[in-house]
């Protein structure tokens, strides 16, 4: 298998800023939008990413009025929380992710 | 203006389904569940553009994507000079019998192999540019002898052109068809 490089972009890191804030909160995808200042055109295919590789887990949620629908809601996995720590932190990670950018 | 703009998100973020790939699905859903939830219609518009341009990059930004654009182009490509080929054979068969040959069976080579790439797949490129290349090198190499020794025999320039074309061509037949392989060899091994 190629391996991966990881990708740590101004816009992953403040996915990762975001979610790594409240590590054990449930976000939807307007909430990190409003938070990280992305555009919904960034923001969802990071976390299709961050979900491909492990880092992110989703849940659909039961709605909250004003809200008619359920909505789609994301956290890290303890994988992506370390993940994030670590990137954060300026470390080295070099593992089996790409993040940021499509494959 | 607001209806109208939470009627237009509503109309662009169902593309989203349509434009990402398959496994993809509840990411449409989710992008869509997100619309419903944004009260604000030039928000919601906004946010349902954004997906549709997202979408479009998840579509299109992959190997998968780009080999199939690559084995499209060099379809096409092949088709055309077989066309451009039979079309000047059919210019040149009065005024330079010889000539319209060469032209001819070009055409001929052209349209047999962008058969061949649409049924066998581009190892079938490969093989036939791997194969013809060299043989472009040896008929320049034949012609520039001949030219020294001979002089200017019948359009031995143009000939020599259409070899060094051939060889620029097939090089990047070669070039398309190794990355083809290549993409599809590595989505092999990922299903595996």
């Amino acid at each position: 298998m190629m391996s991966r490089r990881p990708n740590s972009s101004k816009q992953a890191r403040a996915v990762l800023e975001a979610l790594i804030a409240r590590p054990e909160a449930w976000r939807h995808g307007y909430d990190l939008l409003q938070e990280t200042q992305l555009k919904s055109g960034t923001l969802y295919p990071l976390l299709m990413r961050l979900a491909d590789g492990g880092l992110l887990e989703s849940e659909w949620h039961s709605p909250v009025p004003p809200a008619r629908a359920p909505r789609h809601v994301y956290r890290l996995t303890p994988a992506g929380r370390a993940f994030a720590r670590s990137l954060l932190a300026g470390a080295d990670t070099r593992g089996p992710y790409l993040i940021g950018a499509t494959a | 203006m607001n209806a109208f703009s939470r009627s237009l998100a509503a109309t662009l973020i169902g593309w989203c389904a349509a434009l990402l790939p398959s496994d993809r699905t509840s990411w449409a859903a989710a992008m869509k569940a997100e619309v419903d939830a944004i009260e604000n219609g030039n928000a919601a518009l906004s946010f349902a553009i954004g997906c549709v341009w997202g979408s479009i990059k998840e579509r299109t930004f992959t190997m998968a994507f780009a080999a199939r654009s690559v084995r499209f182009a060099t379809i096409a490509g092949m088709l055309a000079l077989s066309f451009f080929g039979a079309v000047t054979t059919g210019r040149m068969i009065d005024a330079n019998a010889s000539s319209a040959m060469v032209f001819g069976l070009t055409s001929a080579l052209f349209g047999a192999a962008a058969g061949c790439s649409y049924l066998r797949r581009p190892m079938a490129l490969v093989q036939t540019a791997c194969s013809l290349i060299p043989f472009y090198i040896l008929t320049y190499v034949f012609l520039s002898h001949e030219i020294r020794m001979a002089g200017a025999w019948a359009d031995g320039r143009l000939y020599q052109a259409l070899a060094i074309e051939g060889v620029v061509i097939w090089a990047a037949v070669l070039a398309g068809s190794i990355f083809s392989l290549r993409v599809e060899t590595l989505s092999t091994i990922k299903r595996t």
